[in-house]
């Protein structure tokens, strides 16, 4: 690899990336922009537990990319012969070499060796805790793949940039919240307190019970955004089709359509610190990074 | 001609693996056989340095191959087999049937178990390394008034079973991994190559009094290390027992002629670098169909010359060109042609002088000609060079692996002590005081005092409980005979029925369904006639809940059985001595005898 390409290394941090918090996305975003100003593209060794979290938030903050950041992990260690790390930086170069200008992760595609997959950050999530292809693009293909020395581009994607442009804020001040059967107000209301937003993973086509409405009623008058999304992650939210759904609107839940839960957390963080509250409801609908998908097929990707 | 060593020169041990029956080491799935799924998948492996930083020189030989390994996915695997989840806790039954087996060779078992890491990259284990465990150290066998000292007892899992390859690519199937294997290694005190068996068979025969070694042609494999004076070699996986001696034999042969043939190489003047030139061009419109082949299939023909060597390639006995190839088949270099086989393979006398003098041949060189892509050259230089220098040091040791006919190929060098590590996903294991207590009621003492105890408990018969105790199937027995609870019944089923039935079919029964058919037939209070028909049944191909529905295992009941005699008596003369043979003609049925002349003698009356 190192003929093939000239490599600079920098270290960031050493932690576990259980250990990642807001602030140091936003120090190694700023990180990656110096990077890209001296660099074709950037590559990124991240624990694979919270990846996605940071592939996203990064994807955001990024609003123009000079060239590809892309994240890599792996899912056995380095230690052993058979660990899939080799693979994915392999991948990882090659995809950073590409006129890419988004954020994405390389992992493998299959159990197999002989693939590696591109998937956009803010589509990405972790499925399974130990497979090598434990990385899927969730209800959309990934980017690319790279096989047989080559990466094949598999959809489209925003080319690079002449520069990057980076906003580097973020507002900690939002929780997500798995809604279960007997979630109580009094905990719902807790969690809210002092947030600007609360983003609930709600069920099915996003509702949670009626018996919660009253404590929404009070967490939106105190000023918090509620934003839905399903524990579902594949499908949209929809609040249109129940009276759950249509009541919950009323109370003033914005949906956050196919966009999956963690995606909606970090894109609030970034709307919240860097837009005015009232344009928060239409750009959090609008596609900005590929968050949302625009089309859900009946293909092979469900 | 073959130098004769003398015996105390020898020295032998041995290294015994055998596969238990308790399921896999590290997961939950059954270690019998299971036909394969369609699922394969293929892996690198990339040898890595371990905490010290070394890499392991049987290592890096496997890596020099280049070669991606396919696995085929099969019924009896998890995703521990194909290194997609961390191991789960260890076998709990294979720990103690490991530690019995070292109590009843008095080997110290030790109090805390911690499971390492083996490297090796061959592909034999999908995650690169093998996991093992010592269980015990030393103890001691004592053989005709000869003490062989053992050094340990290992629990470690078996590696996947290699299939053979139809696409080129090396293949293995998971179905053999994770198996547990006890491994038990004898210190170099064997003296002879009959003793080495006497040894292994009656470590054979402790283990399989435990009643936790699989039946299975190669569940017992035994590894040979052997020395004449010229370094350790070992001899992997010689799966029969009568095969060890011949092992041991073939090479004592293949050192003493080795040696013998080097001594000569270097009295000639030795060893001189290896180059291969590329003779294409000059080989274009050779007659040889295996140069044309090489040449068409984009391959260029190589000439080397090997200073001092004609004659000792392959020439009487000496075979110094078979380790010269066993070593390029493992970079996938399938061989080459020496001037000892040469004229032939369609290359002409005069193709042959040509060549000599143009590569400045003198009378006792010997030239190669070898077919391969550009890519190989070097590769081929380095292993054809290396293996010669390392002949010329008469350090012959090395790994070699055991083929059917008693003889062995080049494998890997010996491993370094590089190659092991502590398994990092597995907590250590203390061995607590129940599983010490539980592990020892089981040791087998002696085997006839074993079967003495066994055969009073079960009250069969002494050469029953022989063969079922020598033939490691004592657990099977119990298990059975706890479904069925008539022992002797399930001693005749076992050792004498399902074999004549296994034979007649010439199919093997899975113990698994022996099991589901006797629990089914017990559950229906049916007898042995029943339950023998049924295994008939089974082992013809009939489904199993078919079985269990049909009327062929039903007993005839009273009122059957009247109409039958009923009929009987009206079309034949009906005795005492002839009614069941006679109501046996008329079904197919099982039929109770006693039952049969009660209802003759009741309807006498």
């Amino acid at each position: 690899m190192e003929e093939k390409y000239a490599i600079a290394v920098r270290e960031f941090e050493n932690i576990l990336s259980e250990n990642m918090k807001p602030d140091m996305w936003i120090k190694l975003a700023r990180i990656i922009s110096e990077e890209l100003s001296k660099s074709r593209g950037v590559v990124i060794s991240h624990g694979t537990d919270t990846m996605t979290y940071t592939s996203s938030a990064l994807a955001f903050m990024f609003e123009q990319l000079s060239g590809p950041v892309v994240m890599v992990g792996s899912q056995r260690s380095s230690d052993r012969p058979s660990s899939d790390s080799f693979g994915n930086m392999e991948g990882a170069l090659a995809f950073s070499s590409t006129n890419i200008g988004e954020v994405g992760i390389s992992m493998h595609s299959g159990t197999s060796d002989d693939s590696i997959s591109f998937l956009r950050g803010t589509r990405a999530r972790k499925m399974h805790s130990t497979r090598r292809d434990a990385f899927k693009s969730i209800s959309s293909k990934p980017i690319a793949t790279f096989r047989n020395k080559n990466v094949e581009y598999i959809s489209g994607y925003t080319e690079r940039a002449n520069e990057t442009l980076l906003l580097n804020k973020l507002e900690t001040r939002v929780a997500l919240v798995y809604f279960y059967p007997g979630l109580s107000g009094v905990d719902l209301e807790k969690l809210s307190e002092d947030k600007r937003a609360i983003i609930i993973m709600g069920t099915g086509l996003g509702h949670i019970s009626q018996a919660l409405f009253g404590s929404l009623k009070k967490i939106v008058s105190n000023g918090t955004k509620i934003i839905m999304t399903t524990q579902c992650l594949r499908g949209t939210v929809d609040l249109n089709v129940y009276s759950t759904g249509r009541e919950l609107k009323k109370i003033g839940v914005i949906s956050a359509g196919n966009m999956l839960p963690e995606v909606a957390l970090t894109k609030t963080m970034f709307l919240l610190a860097n837009n005015e509250d009232e344009d928060f409801e239409s750009l959090m609908i609008k596609n900005m990074r590929g968050e949302i998908l625009e089309r859900e097929l009946l293909g092979d990707v469900y | 001609m073959y130098i004769s060593h003398i015996q105390s020169e020898i020295k032998i041990g041995l290294e015994i693996h055998l596969q238990l029956s308790t399921g896999k080491l590290f997961c939950n799935c059954p270690d019998m056989e299971s036909p394969a799924l369609d699922g394969t998948f293929s892996r690198w492996l990339f040898p890595t340095g371990n905490e010290s930083g070394d890499i392991d020189i049987a290592a890096l030989q496997e890596e020099k191959k280049h070669i991606s390994y396919n696995y085929k996915i099969s019924e009896n695997s998890c995703l521990v087999e194909a290194d997609e989840e961390p191991p789960h806790r260890i076998n709990r039954e294979s720990l103690k049937t490991a530690m019995s087996i070292a109590a009843s060779l008095n080997s110290n078992i030790i109090g805390t178990v911690s499971v390492m890491r083996k490297v090796v990259v061959d592909g034999s284990n999908t995650s690169g390394f093998q996991r093992t465990a010592i269980i015990s150290t030393g103890g001691e066998l004592i053989l005709n008034d000869h003490k062989i000292r053992l050094t340990s007892i290992c629990l470690e899992e078996d590696s996947a079973r290699r299939i053979d390859p139809d696409d080129g690519k090396t293949t293995f199937s998971l179905d053999r991994l994770g198996i547990p294997l006890v491994e038990i290694s004898t210190a170099p005190d064997i003296r002879t190559f009959q003793e080495a068996v006497e040894v292994a068979k009656e470590i054979g025969l402790r283990a399989l009094l435990t009643g936790n070694i699989r039946r299975d042609s190669d569940a017992i494999r035994q590894d040979v290390n052997f020395s004449m004076g010229y370094g350790r070699v070992e001899i992997k996986g010689i799966s029969k027992l009568s095969l060890i001696s011949q092992a041991l034999q073939e090479e004592e042969k293949r050192q003493g002629s080795l040696a013998t043939a080097i001594e000569i190489f270097l009295k000639r003047g030795g060893f001189t670098e290896v180059n291969l030139l590329d003779f294409t061009h000059r080989l274009i419109n050779s007659n040889s169909k295996i140069i044309q082949k090489g040449i068409s299939a984009g391959n260029k023909i190589f000439i080397g010359k090997i200073s001092n060597m004609l004659g000792l390639l392959k020439q009487g006995e000496f075979r110094i060109g078979r380790e010269i190839s066993d070593t390029l088949k493992l970079f996938s270099i399938s061989g080459f042609i020496h001037s000892d086989e040469l004229p032939g393979y369609g290359i002409s006398q005069e193709e042959i002088d040509s060549i000599r003098s143009e590569m400045k041949c003198k009378e006792n060189d010997a030239m190669m000609i070898i077919s391969i892509t550009e890519e190989k050259r070097s590769i081929a230089e380095e292993a054809i060079n290396s293996r010669i220098r390392k002949l010329c040091s008469l350090d012959f040791s090395e790994t070699r692996a055991a083929l059917e006919d008693g003889t062995s190929r080049f494998l890997r060098p010996i491993s370094g002590s590089g190659r092991m590590y502590p398994e990092t996903d597995l907590p250590i294991i203390k061995l607590n005081d129940e599983l010490f207590k539980e592990a020892i009621s089981e040791v087998p003492k002696s085997f006839d005092e074993a079967v003495a105890i066994f055969l009073k408990k079960w009250e069969i018969s002494k050469q029953e409980s022989e063969i079922i105790l020598s033939s490691g199937r004592k657990k099977e027995f119990e298990e059975l005979s706890g479904i069925w609870g008539k022992p002797r019944e399930v001693s005749r089923i076992m050792l004498q029925f399902i074999p004549e039935m296994e034979r007649k079919f010439r199919k093997r029964v899975k113990r698994e369904d022996i099991r589901q058919i006797m629990a089914g037939v017990k559950r229906m209070s049916y007898g042995r006639v029943s339950l023998e028909i049924a295994i008939e049944l089974m082992i013809s191909g009939t489904d199993i809940n078919q079985i269990f529905n049909s009327d062929l295992i039903k007993p005839l009941d009273a009122e059957e059985l009247r109409l039958i005699l009923e009929d009987l008596r009206r079309n034949s003369e009906l005795r005492r001595e002839n009614v069941i043979a006679k109501v046996k003609e008329r079904t197919r049925r099982p039929i109770d005898p006693k039952a049969v002349m009660e209802a003759y003698l009741g309807d006498l009356h």
